[in-house]
């Protein structure tokens, strides 16, 4: 494993179109899937992250950027401390610039989210997919998320009137 | 990429409001059969638990000139359409709300000769009789252990009213009816432990605490 600076020990993570992507080892264990790799002594000198492409993987190491706790060093001592409120409201802010994303790249980064179990970053892409949705319209809905209608007139009525409170 | 395979991370994202998963369920096949899966319902009640609404309260309605007789009745706090209803299930039962609490209802029959646990959300309902000797004055149901079990607690007098008596009832819900319930009975002292359960008696029954594992309940 390469070592750019004094402590900061760096792991290479390589996407499968090619890129690599050097970080530091704190920062890829915001993923828990890659902790529990470093942990197990799996990693050797580059992970290959499956099915993430380098343009997704590099959002992905710009969330975990930012996202990874600045006090103390490194490991896991340091991710328990709570962030000051002036620090969570800048993160809050920084999400909701990050978030500012097609819908392809959302459902890329929930799966990637989701692959290298990343719940902050799970949490802000999935909330973000709900909160739009939300208001839709079923057919919005099934359009935004290229889902098809599947049900028979019929099953839809019934459906309906079970739960007809749910509708009004 | 396909969407599906992760349908069920955004679904449990859905606002905890009772209209939520009934409205999502009708946009395709899938999302019904997510809606009404086991596991996922159990995963979206855990991450709401902290912040779901208040859905109303039920209340024993005292007699008026022109109904003779209590009733249990449920009034809704919320807004269309998240303004569900729990109608009492049973027409003929006057009756009075003993207790509240895991999502079930415990109520008695107005001249104490029986007892309904109830389930608004299921609408499962289970009868119990009165204990053999115990003129209940009050009582309290709760979920034990898995989500199927519950508990009724009865607290009350003897028939000659000279003494106080509490009852636990164990019954298993839905699984095994079979199973029934089992009267734990202990005619003088104030505290008593069982089956995980400590009931602690107060003088002249003003109060009475039930206590289970490392949590603690009470009711008057």
């Amino acid at each position: 494993m390469a070592t750019r600076e004094a402590g900061k020990k760096m792991i290479m993570l390589k996407s499968p179109d090619g890129m690599e992507f050097e970080v530091e080892e704190a920062v890829a264990m915001e993923s828990q899937t890659i902790r529990k790799m470093i942990e197990d002594d799996c990693a050797d000198t580059a992970i290959l992250i499956p099915n993430i492409n380098s343009k997704i993987l590099s959002r992905v190491i710009e969330y975990c950027n930012k996202h990874v706790p600045t006090t103390g060093a490194t490991g896991a001592a340091a991710s328990d401390t709570v962030a000051p409120a002036a620090l969570a409201e800048d993160l809050k802010i920084w999400d909701a610039e990050f978030i500012k994303v097609n819908r392809a790249t959302r459902f890329d980064l929930i799966q990637a989210a989701s692959y290298l179990n990343i719940k902050g970053l799970l949490d802000l892409t999935s909330q973000t997919t709900i909160d739009t949705i939300s208001d839709n319209s079923l057919e919005e809905i099934r359009s935004f998320l290229s889902t098809k209608n599947d049900y028979l007139p019929e099953e839809e009525q019934t459906i309906r009137r079970e739960n007809q409170w749910a509708f009004q | 990429m396909e969407i599906d395979d992760l349908l069920s991370e955004i679904l449990l994202r859905l606002p905890p409001e009772p209209s939520s998963l009934p409205r999502a369920s009708l946009v395709s096949t899938r999302w019904r059969g997510l809606s009404r899966d086991a596991a996922f319902l159990r995963h979206f009640r855990a991450r709401h638990r902290s912040h779901a609404p208040l859905l109303g309260g039920f209340f024993t309605d005292y007699p008026t000139p022109a109904h003779r007789n209590n009733f249990v009745s449920f009034v809704p706090t919320l807004d269309a359409p998240n303004r569900v209803r729990f109608p009492f299930p049973v027409a003929d039962f006057p009756c009075i709300l003993f207790s509240c609490r895991h999502g079930l209802v415990l109520a008695a029959s107005e001249h104490r000769q029986g007892f309904l646990v109830w389930d608004p959300v299921t609408g499962d309902q289970h009868r119990l009789e009165e204990p053999p000797g115990l003129d209940a004055m009050n009582g309290a149901v709760l979920r034990a252990g898995e989500e199927d079990h519950f508990r009724v607690v009865l607290v009350g007098h003897d028939e000659h009213h000279t003494q106080a008596l509490a009852c636990v009832g164990l019954r298993l819900l839905i699984a095994d009816p079979s199973m029934g319930q089992c009267h734990l009975r202990n005619n003088s002292t104030r505290c008593f432990y069982s089956d995980g359960i400590w009931i602690i008696r107060l003088p002249f029954l003003s109060s009475i605490w039930v206590l289970r594992a490392s949590r603690r309940y009470s009711y008057r």
